[in-house]
């Protein structure tokens, strides 16, 4: 998708996203669904409606090491490696902090931004093999942040804002990864959406009005196979005559298998191309595409949901191959 | 079209980003309490320039930070909020560089120490008598660990509004400043101490995104109590122009609910008669600010009476404010 020539926008200067991510992101989607994340590469991680930018230290079969990347290398801890601008594959300088680590599921990698240097990511270990295990470590002090001060310094302060970004994509991938491996089944809670429709008696017709939804849409919220953005949840409430609180305890818990299989690389390019299709952002598309899936596959006992496979008969029939 | 595939898409702001840019500013600038630039009011075109030159600062890495880490308008709304408010404290205290360097100047000039100023042809300096007369360049970081080496410092609260207001105990800037001339070895240009200090007092300038102040905003002056009583009236004369309707949409703002759709969820009305209401409300406070001294205060004097009025109008009164 390279960026087109029309103009600013009025009483605006003319600022464009740096090339080389622009470059990144229109990368075909042939190749981003064969795309994993290898040491080296920095990839936007997404997950639970947030995303950050980190870089991958090193990987195994599910699981990234990965480092958070700042974009603000003013501030920069003594285990932070400086990437100058030149040398950036953002195209701006970067501090790759080796003192903010992770493991996260794999899934959270959503797409790849660049790739550093041989030598960087080099540093990168060397940094964060020195801070872990005490390694000797020759990186430059010219290519590191500076100690970090006192209390008072605000490093300290950016470094945590650093982590709690990271934990906030990282930390729930890794519960549902972990529930994932036991749970099968959707979570309906009680009262359920579909049941505080039924006792308020309103038709479809009118749920369907009222939200601006399709009528499929609406029927599934009385079969309980839809999730509600805010909006919706506000909408709903007035409906009901009820506070949004209860509205969102009603709402189905997608089974975690799928949520992993609808964010793993496999459903990758199909989530973009159903974004284009309906003109919304990744994350929304992500859960028009779970209530589909979920719509297709009946709440089943038994055998465990191939899941992957019901989300590409899904996506088969939405985009039309 | 949605902000985020907009910038996604293109690259740049659209339409839409450019108006929820503008969105955010004008969110940010009242709740920061940010003052206007000299000699001018917060109105449209100030929250437009103030918008333009976040834009400006910011540049690419800002365009580009703001890709990689919203997901949606709502998280790229929340995130441009965060880089005008920081864009905004950035400015207020690059204004603070004079009062800061005074302040430094009278601590210097103040207590019994070995510092000394010394002007070079270039620029005036502090120095020590034990380091060399060359004029310190290098790498700036060196002397920011330097100023941190010195602990138990008793810190103060800073007010550049205040031409003496002190940064930390006399005594204290001083160990600072004598620290970071011998670290660099030789006299040290007066804004490089201010720098370095900035660093060391937590003023320094914020990050593009991430919001770092425990703080609502930079410090700001009390109003007079005449000025607060002219905000208050001039608050009093626009809500009494304001029908019932209008009232919650000002709440409905106040609590986030932006999009006309949601106002006319909320309101119990058709989206055209939610824009209509909007449309008006806001040519409405448009010539009312205007008339008023002191805008951003009369709002914020008109945010709390909306609160007063919608707690006496109770929770089930919401869907019936159709007058």
């Amino acid at each position: 998708m390279p960026a087109n020539d029309r103009t600013a926008q009025p009483g605006l200067p003319d600022v464009r996203v740096t090339s080389e991510v622009m470059t990144a992101w229109g990368e075909p989607l042939e190749v981003l669904v064969s795309r994993r994340p290898r040491a080296g590469e920095l990839w936007r991680l997404e997950f639970n409606g947030a995303a950050t930018l980190a870089l991958v230290l090193d990987r195994d079969e599910s699981e990234l090491l990965v480092a958070a990347v700042g974009d603000d290398p003013e501030y920069a801890d003594h285990a932070t490696l400086l990437i100058t601008a030149d040398e950036s594959p953002v195209g701006y300088a970067v501090g790759v902090w080796t003192s903010v680590t992770m493991h996260v599921p794999d899934f959270v990698a959503e797409r790849p931004v660049g790739t550093l240097r041989d030598a960087d990511l080099g540093r990168a270990v060397s940094l964060h093999d020195w801070l872990t295990y005490g390694r000797p470590c020759d990186v430059a002090s010219d290519r590191r942040g500076r100690p970090v001060g006192d209390g008072h310094d605000l490093i300290v302060d950016y470094r945590l804002a650093l982590r709690d970004e990271l934990e906030h994509v990282g930390a729930p991938a890794i519960e549902l990864a972990r529930r994932a491996e036991q749970d099968d089944e959707p979570e309906v809670p009680e009262p359920s959406l579909g049941s505080l429709l039924r006792a308020a008696n309103v038709p479809t017709s009118q749920l369907a009005e009222v939200l601006g939804w399709p009528r499929e849409r609406a029927r599934g919220a009385y079969r309980d196979t839809v999730f509600l953005g805010e909006g919706d949840v506000g909408a709903l409430a007035e409906l009901l005559s009820v506070s949004p609180d209860v509205i969102r305890a009603s709402v189905p818990i997608p089974p975690p298998a799928l949520v992993v299989s609808v964010h793993g690389p496999a459903a990758r390019a199909s989530v973009q191309e159903l974004s284009d299709q309906l003109g919304v952002p990744a994350v929304a598309a992500r859960r028009v595409a779970t209530e589909g899936a979920l719509a297709l596959q009946p709440r089943a006992t038994g055998p465990r949901v191939d899941w992957d496979q019901v989300l590409a008969d899904y996506f088969r029939g939405v985009l039309q191959r | 079209m949605s902000a985020y595939l907009e910038l996604q898409r293109d690259g740049r702001l659209g339409p839409a980003g450019a108006a929820l840019l503008y969105r955010a500013t004008a969110t940010a600038v009242r709740r920061g309490r940010f003052r206007p630039e000299e000699g001018q009011r917060w109105d449209v075109d100030a929250v437009h320039a103030a918008a333009a030159d976040t834009l400006v600062k910011g540049g690419s890495r800002l365009l580009t930070s703001l890709l990689i880490r919203a997901t949606d308008d709502d998280s790229l709304e929340r995130l441009m909020g965060a880089a005008v408010t920081n864009h905004l404290r950035d400015r207020d205290r690059r204004e603070h560089r004079g009062p800061l360097i005074r302040a430094l100047s009278d601590a210097v000039a103040d207590d019994a120490n070995d510092l000394r100023t010394i002007e070079t042809p270039a620029r005036r300096c502090w120095t020590l008598p034990t380091v060399s007369q060359d004029v310190w360049a290098g790498d700036r970081t060196e002397l920011v660990a330097a100023a941190f080496s010195v602990v138990d410092i008793s810190l103060l609260r800073w007010r550049s509004d205040r031409r003496r207001s002190p940064i930390a105990e006399r005594a204290s800037l001083v160990a600072v400043m004598t620290r970071v001339i011998e670290a660099a070895g030789g006299p040290v240009p007066y804004t490089t101490m201010a720098e370095v200090l900035e660093h060391r007092f937590s003023l320094a300038s914020p990050p593009l995104l991430i919001d770092l102040d425990d703080e609502p905003g930079p410090v700001e002056p009390e109003a007079t109590p005449g000025e607060q009583a002219s905000a208050a009236l001039d608050a009093e004369v626009i809500f009494e122009q304001l029908t019932d309707r209008e009232r919650w949409v000002l709440h409905l703002y106040e609590e986030g609910e932006t999009t006309v759709r949601e106002l006319a969820n909320q309101l119990g009305v058709s989206k055209s008669t939610a824009a209509n209401t909007v449309n008006r409300l806001k040519q409405l406070l448009a010539g009312a600010l205007d008339d008023s001294t002191d805008g951003l205060a009369a709002l914020q004097a008109l945010g709390d009476l909306i609160d007063d009025w919608t707690r006496r109008q109770g929770p089930t009164s919401e869907t019936g404010a159709g007058s």
